[in-house]
């Protein structure tokens, strides 16, 4: 799907208009979704409170807030502790209280079939990515095995722009000189080795600078760190 | 057979979690004479506190565990970024949604040696069998993985082919390697003629109930 690179540039862009909200529609619409829900858990700055972005109706997340549904969705149970991608269609059959819950869903215009994705963080923070359909069985399958790969990769970096969109960084994070001049220079379109020659270091010594940097700002490579070091005011504007 | 354990099943399951724990402690500690801490005849790291996926080689029969691994994403705390990250290059971060790191590869002294004809045992073949499965399920493209010398033989015989990453060093008492193998339709095919497997080695309740394939 060559939609799949376009989407994780606009995910990893840190533009303003590609907010989490419009990337999660972009991305129902590309695979045929009906919804797709974010969780965040143990978040460096919101240990105790998740961070939670839904595409779902209101109708639906009212309900699952009176009814104090997190307890009994078995998906953020799983998702929490697990690693691997599970299928709701596992959790059916075997408590009625669980049957209902999804029946319900189903009644408020969540797809009939869906998974959950746990994503673990760099931090020990966790994510889980759940998207719903209602394809039939036979697509179901088949995009589960054409698909899942680009959700893994999705799912991960989902979860990184909504830390980046909560301003998630590190307590007390401090880039040194180095790092902040290497990044910038990145910034401006210069190669490792390019920025080698301007800041006077090996091309080893920038990428370990840069690497530092991105781990630093909770980020998933250089473009995302850039972006997030522009916006947290880090390093200048590239000129 | 294998059967997979989430970390957080581990009181559910306690009677397989602890056989593992113990062949564990025989293999690194009395055997190889790894630095792993053993309480109380149990090999149990910090790793293990991340609800990693266990995979393990069971017999049906007696629910004797005979080999084990266990799983974690490498976008997380694992063990080449936490404690072999000297195996690394300085510029170098093995870290991807669709890698996820092996450790703890383990053979009890009690399973059955490889059949005739065989380099491998059905342990050590079922164990590798399942990180292709496993992968091609949960959508990755590689596991990574830290070894040491003996171990090189058995990942060669077993059909993976190792793609190295970092350099090797020596720590403790034995050289210690990174590599990288592929989990495709190609590598499962490979692996399974090495072993002499045929069908999906994955236990099928245990497999339906994670992943509802």
């Amino acid at each position: 799907m060559d939609s799949f690179e376009t989407l994780l540039e606009k995910i990893q862009s840190g533009d303003q208009s590609d907010s989490f909200e419009a990337i999660s529609e972009e991305i129902q619409r590309i695979y045929g979704l009906k919804n797709i829900a974010y969780l965040g858990f143990n978040l460096v700055t919101r240990t105790t409170e998740p961070c939670i972005k839904v595409t779902y109706p209101k109708d639906w997340t009212d309900r699952y807030r009176a009814m104090d549904y997190h307890q009994i969705d078995p998906a953020l149970r799983y998702g929490m502790r697990s690693i691997l991608p599970v299928d709701w269609s596992s959790f059916l059959g075997t408590d009625k209280t669980i049957d209902k819950f999804f029946g319900e869903a189903t009644e408020h215009g969540i797809g009939n079939k869906g998974m959950s994705i746990p994503v673990r963080g760099f931090y020990g923070d966790i994510g889980l990515i759940s998207l719903s359909t209602d394809m039939g069985h036979t697509d179901w399958a088949s995009f589960k095995k054409s698909y899942m790969k680009d959700f893994q990769v999705l799912a991960a970096n989902l979860h990184q722009k909504a830390l980046f969109e909560l301003g998630e960084v590190r307590p007390n994070i401090i880039l040194s000189e180095r790092e902040k001049e290497c990044l910038y220079w990145a910034a401006c379109g210069k190669t490792a080795a390019e920025v080698g020659m301007i800041l006077k270091l090996t091309e080893r010594g920038v990428r370990f600078h840069v690497k530092n940097a991105v781990q630093k700002l909770n980020c998933i490579n250089i473009t995302h760190a850039v972006a997030k070091a522009v916006a947290l005011e880090l390093i200048n504007v590239p000129r | 057979m294998i059967i997979l354990i989430n970390g957080s099943e581990r009181e559910k399951y306690s009677y397989i979690i602890n056989q593992m724990h113990k062949i564990r402690a025989e293999v690194f500690h009395d055997r190889l004479g790894w630095n792993v801490d053993v309480k109380d005849g149990l090999e149990i790291d910090e790793f293990d506190a991340l609800n990693p996926l266990y995979v393990l080689s069971v017999d049906e029969t007696s629910n004797s565990v005979l080999g084990s691994l266990r799983l974690l994403p490498t976008t997380g705390k694992n063990m080449l970024r936490d404690v072999f990250h000297d195996l690394l290059d300085e510029n170098e971060i093995v870290e991807s949604a669709t890698i996820w790191e092996s450790s703890r590869f383990s053979i009890s002294n009690s399973a059955p040696g490889p059949s005739e004809g065989r380099l491998l045992s059905r342990t050590t073949g079922e164990l590798f069998c399942a990180l292709a499965e496993i992968g091609l399920m949960a959508g990755l493209s590689e596991i990574v993985t830290v070894f040491d010398a003996r171990m090189i033989r058995i990942i060669r015989a077993a059909g993976c082919e190792i793609i190295p990453v970092g350099r090797p060093k020596r720590i403790g008492v034995c050289m210690t390697y990174a590599g990288l193998f592929e989990t495709t339709e190609t590598a499962l095919e490979n692996i399974r003629k090495a072993c002499g497997i045929t069908d999906s080695v994955l236990e099928p309740q245990s497999a339906r109930r994670l992943f509802a394939a």
